[in-house]
């Protein structure tokens, strides 16, 4: 299989990404605001450091998933709007091929974004007296997988949709959801209508699970999960990203222009 | 139907691939619960909005350290060892549990809260302060600092204070005990006139470079330790 | 509900080295053509064919190069980092893309803006990068989507040569355009779109030292499309 356009898409995206000064002006703020974690935490009098490693994990996830909302769902509709889509498509390049560069090339440049601020946290962290803990490289790993698999939802309902704001709504709303399908198991278990039932257990089923990227949240519980549970999320996060591009691709394969 | 196959292939990989999310899902919660108490247990008389916002939101973490924060601004800091109304520190289990249960594995909350509701005098409330060592057990079993303190209540409800204190002075070399804890602790030593003990305890608390905001007190603490054990 | 016809029933046979000119009005169905050629279109009836390939087809866009009316390559690019991309997709060889390149921003006049960024260029600038992309990997068979609109004189008289150098090189050339007195200049044929259906096919036999012959032809051929009426100021 011919894989060259496929690099070249990622290539130039990646390109983009990285000149691109919304993307440089987030990163920076993210640096501001892991840089201000030092203020704030010293309100939290002795627990700073672990305020400082909260606000860090936490900041570098949110300016992620800012990022990767804005600019996932605006990845081929602004190629479209501005019809430069056209020169890449009247080239010998399959479509899924397009579309699947243009989301690696995005999820690469963020997951260099937050490697560039995870290593200032670590730098701020270690100043304030940090001990090493490999958790740090866990918890980050499940945050960048979760923004994986959010960016490739929000790349299939760029697609879906008429409007890009539509699709960051969406985006936002399978963000929450997605943290909160614990409940919604809680609820279909305890429902007595077995319509609801059937409804919540479907919605808990299919909506990504976030919470369980969260493993900044668990890693200090006593009974943390074994090495098949990390092999599974492997495979829940890989098949999941892969459903929303092959969704992503079938519709793009329709798509006119 | 091979022919519409054929033609719409990524729809049908995607439809594999989604019964493989469905099955690794399955496989994940068979493996490990997420070790969180459900919403149904959240605190959310004063601040539901704000807790459950930052959960689903995905900052689990990060509220209950906002959680902590407000925790510490309601008992305030070292003036906490000053004579107030009781009345001030009505909701100390309610804000401590409240954070514990945004976080369970927030120790140093329990200890906190425990240590406030439990010695300090005019609070003087040992009952509360076991429901949170209680609560903080439940999901840090192996936590031995909690133990110890569960003792020390123990120790203070038969008026027992040397043993009461042997387990403190135990509790508080956790590394990550809380520095008001400690103060508390001292403050112990000082009401059974064991003042050597007790400007140990300042003095360690001094020598503390990340609790530099008590190291005033610290060393009022000394100075008026240091005139008592002089006087006959 | 309306149902409008883009293009219907359009089947044209050209021959290798070969310029022809696709004319009609505005909303005739050029560009629609031209869309369903490339596979940015697909029909609703029937199949889209090059060389008796079903399009799109990747062998046959590997040998199609694309001059769009108005190009649009990333800002984010220089004009070289754009071109060099363009040889990639193109499945030109790593061993012989970077000289290519250089080679072919020298034929275009783009040597000295190549590494500057694209959202700083000109349109005259842009327009020459498009016109590298479709040449940079030697294609058989060019498209041009109307080529010459928005051009001042002497870009005109560029593409004009343009056109007469690849009809040299043994090149197909495929040009749609209004432009009646560039077409007669430089197609060989050229078949005239009427409400998306073919009119008639001409060849330059028909019109070469006839002058205003091609105009002749072509607005006796034409109807209007569009939903305004005629000027009465005759």
């Amino acid at each position: 299989m011919d894989l060259e356009g496929l690099f070249a898409v990622i290539h130039y995206t990646l390109k983009e990404h990285i000149r691109n000064r919304v993307y440089l002006i987030l990163v920076l703020f993210g640096g501001i605001l892991i840089g201000s974690a030092l203020i704030v935490s010293s309100l939290a009098l002795d627990q700073q450091v672990r305020m400082i490693l909260d606000i860090g994990l936490a900041g570098i996830e949110f300016i992620a998933l800012m990022t990767v909302i804005f600019i996932t769902v605006n990845l081929v509709l602004v190629e479209m709007e501005t019809r430069s889509i056209y020169l890449i498509l009247s080239h010998p390049i399959e479509r899924w091929q397009y579309i699947l560069g243009r989301y690696l090339g995005t999820i690469i440049a963020l997951l260099l974004g937050m490697l560039a601020m995870a290593i200032f946290h670590l730098g701020t962290l270690f100043l304030e007296g940090w001990a090493w803990n490999i958790s740090y490289l866990v918890s980050l790993g499940a945050s960048m997988a979760k923004i994986a698999v959010i960016g490739s939802l929000a790349l299939f309902l760029s697609l879906c949709t008429t409007s890009s704001a539509s699709a960051m709504s969406f985006t936002a709303f399978l963000w929450i959801l997605g943290h909160f399908t614990g409940e919604l198991r809680f609820m279909a278990e305890k429902s007595a209508n077995p319509i609801t039932k059937f409804l919540l257990w479907v919605v808990q089923e299919v909506a990504p699970n976030f919470s369980y990227f969260n493993y900044r949240d668990f890693w200090q519980a006593v009974q943390t999960p074994p090495p098949g549970w990390f092999a599974w999320m492997t495979v829940y996060t890989l098949c999941y990203i892969g459903t929303a591009l092959l969704l992503s691709s079938w519709l793009f394969s329709k798509r006119e222009f | 139907m091979a022919e519409l196959c054929r033609k719409n292939k990524a729809l049908v990989a995607s439809l594999i691939l989604f019964a493989g999310v469905l099955f690794s899902h399955r496989e994940i919660n068979r493996l490990y619960t997420l070790p969180f108490p459900p919403f149904r247990e959240l605190l959310v008389k004063y601040t539901g909005m704000q807790d459950i916002s930052f959960i689903v939101f995905g900052f689990r973490d990060l509220g209950a350290d906002v959680a902590w924060v407000q925790l510490l601004q309601y008992v305030g800091g070292p003036s906490v060892f000053d004579e107030v109304s009781k009345k001030k520190f009505e909701l100390v289990e309610y804000l401590t549990l409240r954070t514990t249960r945004i976080d369970p594995y927030f120790r140093q909350a329990y200890i906190f809260g425990a240590s406030i509701l439990g010695w300090i005098k005019v609070i003087n409330r040992p009952d509360e302060a076991l429901d949170v060592l209680d609560e903080g057990l439940k999901y840090n079993p192996k936590f031995w600092p909690l133990h110890m303190y569960v003792a020390g209540l123990g120790f203070k409800k038969k008026n027992e204070m040397g043993k009461m204190l042997e387990m403190l002075a135990n509790a508080i070399l956790d590394p990550d005990c809380p520095v008001t804890v400690k103060g508390i602790v001292a403050r112990s030593y000082e009401e059974q006139k064991r003042y050597p003990e007790a400007i140990a305890i300042w003095k360690s608390i001094l020598a503390d470079e990340r609790v530099s905001y008590y190291h005033a007190k610290a060393r009022s603490e000394i100075f008026k330790l240091l005139r008592h054990s002089r006087m006959p | 509900m309306k149902v409008s016809v883009g293009v219907e029933n359009l089947s044209l046979e050209i021959d290798q080295g070969e310029v022809f000119g696709l004319l009609g009005l505005n909303g005739a169905g050029k560009t629609t053509t031209i869309k369903l050629l490339l596979g940015l279109l697909f029909p609703t009836k029937g199949k889209v064919s090059i060389r008796g390939e079903a399009m799109p087809n990747l062998n046959i866009l590997r040998k199609i190069g694309y001059l769009p009316e108005a190009a649009y390559i990333n800002k984010y690019l220089t004009g070289r980092e754009a071109v060099n991309i363009f040889a990639k997709l193109s499945k030109m060889p790593a061993q012989i893309r970077k000289k290519a390149v250089g080679d072919i921003l020298e034929k275009v006049g783009m040597t000295a803006g190549a590494d500057k960024k694209i959202g700083e260029y000109s349109k005259g600038m842009v327009q020459r990068i498009s016109m590298a992309q479709a040449l940079i990997h030697n294609p058989d068979i060019l498209i041009m989507d109307e080529p010459i609109t928005g051009l001042d004189p002497l870009a005109i008289l560029e593409v004009r040569q343009l056109i007469m150098w690849l009809k040299s090189q043994g090149k197909t050339v495929f040009l749609s355009s209004h432009n009646i007195s560039e077409v007669e200049k430089v197609c060989d044929r050229i078949a005239i779109l009427t409400n998306g259906r073919l009119a008639s096919v001409v060849s330059n036999q028909d019109w070469r030292d006839k002058e205003g012959r091609l105009e002749e032809i072509f607005t006796s051929t034409v109807k209007r499309t569009e939903n305004i009426g005629p000027l009465k100021f005759s």
